[in-house]
């Protein structure tokens, strides 16, 4: 039980890691193409040269993570989200080599080329991610097998679209930060980026509560039987509404954190929301909310896969909590020295090894 | 179309791309430790600028690594739901263990390596060459952990059927790993050693940049050879431990279909699968007994003696095999010729060596992906060996057109990189150590700050 708990929390930690740093390199990618200028897009690409590689890591620890942790999940979730999984793989795939190819001649077609693959490389993951989450709140549709059970099409419902544009401006606001500590002569710009995504956001997370609250109000029973949960929307609330503020204070770093404040509030709320189920059966979705209407009934968590019922053995949890146990504070050190040995040198960065301090 | 046949065909393309470009890295990347070190020590330019082009090639040969490995852990999701499920509890630890231990550390380092170097002291310079190639020597042993768990299960109970874990370090270390991690990763040390002395040997034959060609192709040769030497014992280790725990792969692998006491050793052979005889066997006498058992006379298992259904693949194991083999062979020979030269101090002149050590830069690669062929082939039908067959291991609700699509954008997709990067590192041999770094910092920095700031 404990364990499991503990597996919850941390592919939450997780995926808060990848949303924090993954996000930061996913938003630049994404404002990389809204900015014509030749010299501040190569600006903008060399801000995140040394880190990007480090921080898609944390994707790649969370689909690992969750293979060892929630096996049923793993299986469930990618092979029930095919294309738009092969699909954010194509993005991931494309960035990653566009950085490294863009650099290598310097000819007008060539960077065109490799900028264009670039910043849809971070598109589509930026908003598929979204629409991933998104699909996992209202809950799909899983078969005797626990297989999905549903089509492509199926997962392109407008609430999951909505959250898929709301995870692109949350990226974006949160590239946007990153930009304000390490591009500070491109500012101008890069406030009137930051705003519009801000505008987005809060518009989107705004209409997204007042859905799911209307149509998913099996996801407020946990929030209401523990007030303290509130906690999470309560914080992205708080980092939503002083980004604006930020923007124009003399702490570089301060758009960095609020966003990041807000992310962490936000993954935490989809944690608090969805405890202890990680994939929701959609078919059941009635009986949660009879459940939620008070007629006392534990069939709802039955056909979804939960913490408890899609988990690894308690030895597997224990080993991967040794391993991470001792391999995750010797990441964060390292990644802390490493980004203060770059900052030192470099007069741009002098922040960032704050930031990273506090956002991680 | 049938979603299994199709979902192998793609993790089959999509691993044997990917694994080019770890073969070359893992290799190169200790031979930039070399060379970074001899820069440590004499502070020359020359040094320098020789480590820095090595580290530039191995950079874009890294990208394309790690852009075709994101693919990996995933696809067991995607394509493998029922294989994730089933070896979940075992199989995702060591995957999750490479990112935490290994792929953040190759990642973080790899980034001072290449963007922050001119931003970096001598020291964390020789530190971060280091801990890169440590990191991807250790992301390399978790991987084969993961594989040599589906070739030797170990350190589990089953509990209803399904594999659960009793026993971490019996299952990370199964009785395949070491021999198997030994013999895959000198291979790679094999391959990128090659290929840099190949590359160094184009160089000499265009009589360009000599001087930092030598230097590279000296130590690069010596490399090879003994990497090269140390894989007859480790082949052989590895050997032994497939003739005492998969019998069935032994035989496919060397063709042996009736049991027989002092099995040949076969040179050359022509497997006939349907008849479950050798059209051609040309062996030497006793020689497989002896090498898999020590003992000329032990009986060898052959494979008509094993149920048809879970007879590998004959030909798939016993070719790729055969040839990986001969390959090592060669490398032995090539490495000598070479280093004799290198003794003579007659390398620049040595043209036809120099030749053919250019030709043979893709066969390091060759070798391993044969390797690993014949690896996989020879555990057909299983999985996972003798618990979990492939054929009960696909995501069967994934609709057959959605994976045909999928592979044809993989396959566009990874054709289209790899013969950019093939472009591109023309491109880059082309211009010589002497070229431009396409990733100084500082510099480009500066001067976008400034054009900036002053149109401000």
């Amino acid at each position: 039980m404990v364990l499991q708990i503990i597996w919850y929390l941390l592919v939450g930690v997780i995926i808060s890691g990848y949303a924090i740093l993954g996000g930061y390199d996913m938003g630049v990618g994404c404002l990389y193409l809204f900015n014509k200028d030749k010299k501040e897009r190569a600006g903008m690409i060399k801000a995140i040269g040394p880190f990007w590689d480090a921080n898609q890591v944390w994707l790649i620890l969370a689909g690992g993570a969750i293979f060892a942790a929630f096996p049923f999940v793993f299986a469930t979730v990618f092979s029930g989200f095919y294309l738009a999984m092969i699909l954010v793989l194509v993005g991931l795939i494309l960035r990653t080599v566009s950085i490294e190819f863009r650099a290598q001649l310097d000819t007008p077609g060539w960077a065109k080329i490799w900028d264009l693959a670039f910043g849809v490389g971070s598109f589509i993951p930026s908003i598929l991610l979204g629409v991933a989450i998104g699909n996992i709140m209202r809950g799909i549709p899983l078969d005797a097998q626990t297989n999905y059970a549903g089509s492509f099409w199926g997962l392109l419902n407008p609430y999951s679209l909505l959250m898929g544009i709301f995870s692109l401006g949350l990226f974006i606001m949160q590239g946007s930060g990153f930009l304000m500590i390490t591009r500070p002569l491109m500012i101008k710009k890069i406030q009137k980026w930051a705003k519009n995504a801000w505008v987005c956001s809060i518009a989107l997370f705004a209409i997204l509560s007042v859905i799911t609250l209307m149509v998913y109000p099996h996801l407020a029973v946990n929030l209401l039987a523990m007030p303290v949960l509130f906690i999470f929307p309560l914080l992205a609330f708080l980092g939503l509404a002083f980004y604006p503020q930020s923007l124009k204070s003399k702490g570089k770093w301060r758009p960095v954190i609020t966003s990041s404040v807000t992310l962490l509030g936000l993954v935490g709320l989809v944690g608090a929301s969805l405890f202890p189920r990680l994939v929701p059966n959609f078919n059941t979705v009635d009986q949660f909310t009879s459940a939620f209407a008070g007629s006392a009934s534990s069939v709802h968590l039955q056909n979804s896969l939960t913490a408890f019922n899609a988990s690894s053995s308690p030895l597997t949890l224990t080993v991967m909590l040794i391993v991470a146990g001792i391999g995750v504070p010797v990441m964060l050190l390292y990644t802390i020295y490493v980004y203060s040995a770059l900052s030192k040198s470099g007069s741009a960065n002098q922040e960032l090894d704050k930031n990273v301090k506090v956002s991680v | 179309m049938d979603v299994l046949l199709l979902s192998r065909l793609q993790f089959a393309i999509t691993a044997a791309i990917h694994f080019i470009f770890p073969a070359l890295t893992i290799g190169m990347a200790w031979l930039n430790v070399v060379f970074v070190a001899r820069y440590f020590r004499s502070g020359d330019v020359e040094d320098q600028k020789l480590a820095n082009f090595w580290i530039n090639v191995f950079t874009l040969t890294f990208a394309l690594g790690v852009a075709t490995g994101v693919v990996m852990v995933f696809q067991f999701g995607t394509n493998w739901g029922d294989y994730a499920r089933f070896v979940g509890d075992i199989f995702g630890a060591p995957l999750a263990a490479e990112a935490v231990l290994a792929f953040f550390l190759e990642a973080t380092f790899l980034g001072v390596l290449v963007w922050g170097r001119n931003r970096i002291g001598k020291k964390l310079f020789l530190v971060s060459s280091f801990l890169v190639a440590f990191g991807a020597t250790l992301s390399a042993f978790w991987i084969i952990a993961a594989n040599s768990w589906q070739q030797t299960p170990a350190g589990y109970n089953l509990v209803n059927g399904r594999p659960e874990l009793s026993d971490f370090i019996a299952a990370v270390f199964s009785p395949s790993t070491i021999p198997r991690y030994l013999h895959t990763v000198d291979s790679c040390l094999i391959a990128g050693s090659l290929f840099v002395v190949g590359v160094s040997a184009w160089f000499l034959l265009r009589r360009k940049n000599e001087e930092f060609a030598l230097k590279s192709i000296k130590t690069a040769l010596v490399f090879f050879l003994i990497a090269s030497l140390v894989q007859v014992a480790l082949g052989h280790l590895h050997a032994v431990q497939v003739a005492n725990t998969q019998p069935a792969k032994l035989a496919a692998f060397e063709g042996i279909f009736d049991t027989e006491k002092g099995a040949p050793m076969l040179i050359f052979g022509i497997p006939n699968e349907e008849e479950g005889k050798m059209d051609v066997a040309i062996g030497i006498p006793k020689l497989l007994s002896f090498i898999a058992t020590g003992d000329p006379e032990a009986t060898i298992q052959g494979l008509n003696d094993f149920p048809e259904d879970v007879r590998p693949p004959v030909a798939l194991s016993f070719y790729p095999f055969h040839v990986m083999f001969y390959l090592g062979g060669y490398f032995i020979l090539l490495g000598l010729i070479g280093v004799f030269y290198r003794a003579k101090n007659k390398l620049p002149e040595a043209k036809c060596f120099l030749k053919i050590a250019m030709y043979s830069i893709p066969l390091g690669v060759i070798a391993c992906e044969l390797g690993w062929m014949a690896a996989e082939m020879g555990r057909q039908p299983w999985v996972v060996y003798g618990l979990l067959r492939t054929a009960d291991a696909v995501s069967y609700n994934v609709p057959a057109f959605q994976v045909l699509l999928s592979i044809f954008i993989f396959v566009v997709l990874f054709v289209i990189l790899c013969l950019v990067y093939l472009f591109l590192l023309r491109k880059k041999l082309a211009a010589g150590p002497d070229g431009l770094d396409s990733y100084s910092f500082d510099d480009a920095d500066a001067s976008v700050e400034n054009a900036v700031g002053g149109g401000e």
